[in-house]
């Protein structure tokens, strides 16, 4: 599959899970993109270390919410990431943090243009 | 970086980096004396092709200065040729043995040694020794013997034979001490089993009781406000029906007046406690606000071993679990709290990434009400508890 089929941000996911209430919306994205910023500094470093094991357990934390505010591509390159860091392979992790720092900066776009 | 090397073994154990081979021969002969599997190096291209070949156990840095020697080795980490297990050993001169010691102290070496402007021969097969057992692959290394040592005075021999062997005497009975401990935790075992036993028998029950009057106070309490909001309704109606046009200053509409959090809600969403074990935050607190949103009392944690700590202490209708977590995932959290006696039947919806059907199938055998997958709906979840009531 390519990132590409998949949505940047898909609001449906969230409205299904709180509802229609912009406000807790924009809150869970705010928090989100917090917590991506904050979690791919963790990524980065796990993988300079090689520590494979903290690289995946960093991945699937990540994973979830992502897949909860319905972010899409970053869910997919998290997956990925836990396969790669899974098998040891370093250059794929390497390929799925560069398409996960991608997917993350395409979010922050889409909100703040969304916002705008 | 030019000079004829000695050692030519293809896949060393050992390897020594340096710049002047001949400042070294010394050292290197004590080396190979004691590790067959070793090579001095001093080209770079050969360097990288060893580290990639052979993966050395234990890697010496003897370049010309400290400073030389710290970028060799972080110009060797830089390309991820030491991205794996090994030991390393920085050999300085007299002069420079402050800054090699402050390397250590930094970890950037597990030993250093000074070899110029003289070495202590026994001082570096110490070191080489302990950085082969640390490696812990030194199957095929040669262990230090009585030749390695030179000639020693007959008592002294014996007086170092003696002191080992007291050595390992002390071990064996420190280890037979501690078994003897450990068969008598037995008897602590029996004490936990009968603590156990009477809170399961006396104390639990006794808790029961008390919640239970709790609860049928708390249900009394609701039912006389209740009654309470009846007559209200019905005096209301009675003043609006004689005081038409100024109704709204003396008597608001029932509606208006709210008394409890939803008129629709049955009550036993408001007396249910759940609790939420998630690691993540964000999807932690999407889930409480879905139940408390319905009326719920939630409680949410982020790890295992707070959930068992809150649930010997309070009893919950149910419990929300996700699978992965640090320290103590879904599935022993679970397997902990089966163990709670006033746990063993509160029903447990499990939250789950993973497709790993046999994984669930397992953590299922301990006793779930149901499972979701992640991110799920609002309407699956509130279908999930529903199945649980």
């Amino acid at each position: 599959m390519k990132t590409e089929q998949l949505q940047i941000i898909n609001k449906d996911t969230i409205k299904q899970l709180i509802g229609d209430n912009s406000h807790e919306i924009d809150s869970f994205y705010q928090q989100f993109l917090q917590q991506a910023k904050t979690s791919l500094k963790k990524l980065a470093d796990y993988y300079q270390q090689s520590a494979f094991n903290e690289l995946r357990n960093e991945a699937h934390y990540l994973k979830t919410s992502a897949t909860a505010v319905g972010a899409e591509r970053c869910s997919y390159c998290l997956q990925q990431l836990e396969f790669s860091s899974h098998a040891l392979d370093k250059e794929q992790c390497k390929t799925h943090l560069q398409s996960l720092s991608h997917a993350i900066k395409e979010v922050f776009y889409a909100l703040s243009h969304q916002s705008n | 970086m030019s000079k004829e090397i000695e050692h030519v073994e293809r896949h060393p154990k050992v390897i020594l980096l340096c710049d002047k081979v001949e400042d070294l021969s010394g050292v290197a002969e004590l080396i190979s004396s004691q590790v067959d599997a070793f090579r001095t190096l001093n080209h770079f291209e050969e360097i990288q092709k060893i580290l990639v070949d052979s993966l050395p156990l234990v890697i010496i840095i003897a370049m010309s200065n400290v400073k030389r020697s710290i970028e060799l080795y972080s110009k060797l980490a830089k390309q991820s040729l030491l991205d794996y297990p090994h030991e390393n050993i920085l050999l300085c001169e007299n002069k420079e043995s402050g800054i090699a010691f402050r390397c250590c102290m930094k970890g950037i070496f597990n030993d250093y040694f000074v070899y110029k402007p003289m070495y202590e021969n026994y001082r570096l097969r110490m070191i080489l020794n302990n950085a082969l057992v640390n490696s812990k692959k030194n199957n095929d290394i040669k262990n230090l013997t009585d030749e390695h040592f030179g000639h020693i005075d007959a008592d002294v021999k014996q007086l170092l034979d003696d002191a080992a062997q007291y050595q390992n005497s002390t071990k064996q009975k420190l280890h037979s001490v501690r078994s003897d401990l450990a068969k008598q935790q037995g008897i602590n075992e029996a004490q936990t089993a009968l603590i156990d036993e009477l809170r399961e028998k006396y104390i639990a029950p006794l808790l029961n009781e008390l919640e239970s009057q709790l609860n049928s106070s708390v249900t009394e309490l609701i039912d006389k406000l209740k009654d309470k909001q009846h007559s209200l309704s019905h005096t209301s109606e009675l003043l609006k029906q004689s005081t038409a046009p100024n109704h709204r200053n003396l008597a608001p509409p029932l509606n208006e007046i709210n008394l409890e959090p939803s008129q629709e809600q049955p009550l036993q969403k408001i007396q249910s406690k759940i609790m939420v074990v998630e690691d993540n935050d964000i999807y932690r607190n999407i889930i409480g606000q879905i139940l408390i949103d319905e009326g719920y009392h939630v409680n949410c944690v982020a790890t295992g071993l707070e959930a068992i700590k809150i649930l010997r202490k309070e009893k919950y209708d149910l419990v929300f679990m996700d699978l992965f977590m640090p320290d103590l995932d879904g599935y022993n959290t679970t397997r902990n709290i089966r163990n709670i006696p006033n746990c063993k039947e509160v029903p447990i919806i499990a939250l789950t990434s993973n497709k790993n059907k046999d994984l669930i199938k397992k953590w299922a055998s301990l006793g779930l009400a149901a499972y979701i997958t992640k991110p799920s709906t609002k309407l699956s979840i509130l279908k999930a508890i529903e199945k649980c009531s």
